[in-house]
């Protein structure tokens, strides 16, 4: 299973059946379950071309309602007073099975998550103004397997004291997925936290891709194609309980 | 001569006519300054509060527009607020209920304790808001039901708003046996939290003992839910836990009663 068009026939992604029929009158998608039964399809005009994408991990049974990416990190970071540190991570991210027209527009025809990957949710903040987020507990160790997205997360500690961070909460409509076609490897932006205060962090993700080699995935989550529950705000994100 | 007796008609009515006139006149501005002012707050306020405003400022110039039309045909406008005055006190004692509520109505508006779209618990009456008006609150129940609620009501009852939030604690106690192995049936239980997708991982589940009596041990189980998802996972979390434990051989408490029979 690499990132990249779809041909025809039958697909194995992440334990999922994924069919692609080309019959005269068009393009039969269809997703299968482990009954064989058809659990997603969709029928497509014939010039449209079938395309594999990572995609931001808003699918899933939380479709619709989940709005961030909640880090944990298994192991925190200490920062000192006014330094900063790098680190490279990795964070899930959905398969997206986009159709694509000529004029490169696009559309989402499916998206799931990675069968291999714990599927959690977390409340980041009180339960009447917090965020609903993807949760994901993130070894510093762990390679970056399939299904997993590398994301380079800089914090810069503005506070006058040291400070220790051990969750990153990133909105998934600002975060952008970037892909190696003919791979599997997937990459975020990168993001920058400022340390605030105490239990205060601004996160602001970078637009530009990670690496050059790397291709934008469709935009699911920004463009509307999928709803995620609601958008943050318009201006910076602001982790204002704590990290 | 026709004529003259039918412009003497005229001028008989004229007073009548400018009345009617002034009326036709507070209408319309009535209907456009309502209106201009409904397209002007959208933007700014909420849509219960415009619809309050745009229709005082309706009822108000039609207001005006009726007291100058009187005083056109010769009414007196004195007596007619003095009758007014002392209606006003009977009415106020007839309708003590209707200004009530309509009171009610305003207060909620400044206290907006849930909108329109929102699930709620009014009392008894739980669904989702389906209008707000200055007399009642309409509440569409969840198996379909229009409830109508007088606002008074509605202020004076608790009002839980379940939309307002994005997560909500489920509660379960499980009955168990006194003789089953308490430390594996909360692994147990723990396991079936975790492996759950819509089981937040934060604010963490709780499992523990709350309770043993006589007839049973008492399990307890808190976890947080999406708001939105709360039924369909209260449902399939109930039959996941029943089963796994049944699985581990782990029983729940049965009800019991201790009967001690004296033989002589």
């Amino acid at each position: 299973m690499v990132f990249g068009p779809l041909g025809d026939g039958d697909h194995v992604i992440s334990g999922h059946k994924v069919r692609v029929t080309r019959t005269p009158e068009g393009v039969l998608y269809s997703r299968l379950n482990d009954r064989g039964e058809v659990v997603v399809s969709a029928r497509l005009s014939q010039y449209l071309t079938l395309s594999l994408v990572p995609v931001e991990p808003a699918s899933g049974p939380a479709s619709g309602i989940v709005e961030c990416l909640y880090l944990k990190l298994s192991t925190p970071i200490i920062v000192d007073s006014r330094d900063r540190v790098t680190m490279s991570l990795v964070a899930p991210v959905d398969y997206g099975v986009v159709a694509v027209g000529g004029d490169k527009s696009y559309n989402l025809v499916d998206s799931f998550p990675e069968a291999s990957i714990p599927y959690k949710l977390a409340l980041y903040g009180p339960p009447t103004q917090g965020v609903l987020c993807r949760f994901y507990r993130v070894d510093l160790e762990k390679p970056q397997d399939p299904g997993l997205a590398g994301v380079r997360v800089r914090v810069v500690n503005e506070t006058g004291e040291v400070a220790r961070v051990s969750s990153i909460v990133v909105p998934l409509d600002r975060v952008k997925v970037f892909y190696k076609p003919g791979t599997w490897v997937a990459m975020f932006n990168n993001i920058s936290m400022v340390l605030e205060s105490r239990s205060v962090a601004s996160i602001y993700p970078d637009p530009e891709p990670a690496s050059a080699d790397f291709e934008e995935s469709p935009d699911v989550v920004r463009d509307g194609t999928r709803p995620i529950g609601y958008v943050v705000g318009r201006g910076e994100f602001k982790m204002i309980w704590g990290y | 001569m026709v004529l003259g007796e039918l412009l003497g008609h005229i001028r008989g009515y004229s007073h009548v006519l400018e009345a009617a006139a002034i009326l036709v006149v507070a209408l319309l501005i009535a209907i456009l300054a309502s209106r201009y002012f409904r397209s002007k707050a959208l933007a700014r306020l909420s849509v219960e509060i415009v619809n309050l405003l745009s229709r005082f400022i309706f009822i108000s110039i039609l207001f005006i527009g009726l007291i100058l039309a009187l005083k056109q045909v010769g009414i007196d406008l004195g007596s007619i607020l003095v009758a007014g005055g002392l209606l006003a006190i009977a009415v106020g004692f007839a309708a003590q209920t209707t200004i009530s509520s309509l009171l009610s109505g305003m207060l909620l508006y400044v206290d907006r304790p849930f909108k329109v779209g929102e699930a709620v618990s009014i009392g008894a009456n739980m669904g989702v808001v389906e209008d707000i008006s200055v007399f009642s609150t309409r509440l569409r129940a969840f198996d379909g039901r229009l409830v109508r609620i007088p606002n008074e009501d509605v202020f004076k009852s608790t009002i839980v708003n379940i939309t307002a939030t994005k997560a909500r604690r489920l509660e379960y106690q499980i009955p168990l046996q006194h003789d089953v192995d308490l430390k594996k049936a909360v692994e147990v239980v723990r396991r079936v939290l975790d492996s759950h997708p819509l089981v937040l991982a934060e604010p963490q589940p709780m499992v523990f003992v709350s309770q043993a009596t006589v007839e049973a041990v008492t399990l307890n189980i808190w976890a947080w839910v999406p708001q939105q998802r709360f039924f369909q996972v209260w449902t399939e979390l109930l039959a996941s836990i029943r089963d796994e434990l049944a699985k581990e051989g782990i029983q729940l408490a049965l009800p019991q009663r201790v009967i001690r029979v004296r033989t002589e």
